[in-house]
């Protein structure tokens, strides 16, 4: 057994993560924040990313779309992130060899690493382009890259429960 | 002919037919109204937090005209992927509670939902009055309860 599958059957076994399993309410009630948190997070971002697309508020800045849905993108992040734990610890043992769980664990860490490229390249120079209608390419790329990503991470997220 | 007949017929109809046998249509659509789902709530829910003054970036004539086409383009996909899935099992829906209170609340979403989008796309001042934020929160709430039902149907 690897150190990760130890870790994941440890975190399984925990007092918390077995009540959180054997609950009547609890796990299906957060699997529910889970699902309708998607929108606070994928669904703010795609505006943001359909803004960088020149699809929507092309008179509006880029910067202004950011301020306007990020911190919406952020508390869809914070519950997203809190209720995906739990819902993984709960079934930790179980997740730990779920292809569609594997795979949207992958597809996070692309979402992740896609605005981390994209504030520290094409981002440094967003005063030349903010307003402009004509954006980047690298940064089109980014919006793009981001919709893509978030769907597939929806899709992957939805097809964990069909291979449990 | 009354709204049983009609459920009977879609479960018949050769949509439903396919959806019956089809082994992975169903995850199909499924994931697909999932999908529009984010869409709606994402732009439904900047709209309404602008309404009611929580973040207030872009104009809110500008937010809500903006992302009227998300509205109606992520909406009509859930309503075309719904329509999918009933026809799978038209019956259980139709004597299911929580699908009729999801049909109800949908309702009462889209009625609230058009005169809040005739004012809020109208230039009125910054300061939004309370009886719009009212609407807002009523919007909020309602879609919610929609979304709500709607993860009950396969809970009850």
């Amino acid at each position: 057994m690897g150190t990760l599958q130890q870790f994941c059957q440890w975190l399984n076994d925990t007092g918390p993560a077995t009540a959180l399993r054997e609950s009547i309410w609890v796990f299906p009630i957060v699997e529910t924040v889970h699902v309708l948190a998607i929108t606070l997070l994928a669904g703010t971002i795609a505006i943001l990313d359909l803004r960088l697309l020149g699809v929507l508020f092309r008179s509006e800045r880029v910067t202004t779309v950011g301020k306007q849905v990020l911190p919406l993108v952020w508390t869809g992040f914070a519950i997203l992130s809190m209720s995906g734990f739990m819902l993984f610890a709960a079934e930790a043992a179980k997740s730990y060899s779920n292809p569609a769980f594997r795979l949207k664990l992958i597809l996070l860490v692309l979402a992740a690493l896609n605005p981390l490229v994209y504030y520290r390249t094409v981002y440094r120079r967003i005063a030349e382009w903010d307003a402009s209608p004509a954006i980047p390419l690298q940064a089109r790329i980014a919006g793009g890259v981001s919709i893509a990503l978030w769907t597939a991470i929806i899709a992957a997220g939805r097809a964990i429960a069909y291979f449990n | 002919m009354n709204l049983l007949s009609w459920f009977h017929w879609l479960g018949h109809s050769a949509v439903g037919l396919y959806m019956q046998r089809s082994t992975w249509a169903f995850a199909v659509v499924e994931t697909v109204h999932l999908i529009a789902l984010a869409a709606l709530g994402g732009a439904v829910l900047a709209i309404q937090l602008t309404s009611l003054g929580v973040i207030r970036r872009i104009r809110l004539a500008r937010l809500a005209a903006g992302l009227f086409p998300v509205v109606i383009g992520s909406l009509a996909v859930l309503v075309v992927t719904g329509l999918l899935m009933v026809s799978e099992e038209s019956l259980k829906c139709y004597y299911s509670h929580a699908f009729r209170a999801k049909m109800l609340a949908l309702a009462f979403a889209i009625v609230v939902f058009i005169p809040l989008h005739a004012i809020q796309t109208r230039d009125i001042s910054e300061a939004v009055p309370w009886w719009l934020r009212v609407g807002a929160a009523t919007s909020l709430l309602l879609w919610l309860s929609v979304g709500l039902a709607g993860r009950a149907i396969g809970f009850l």
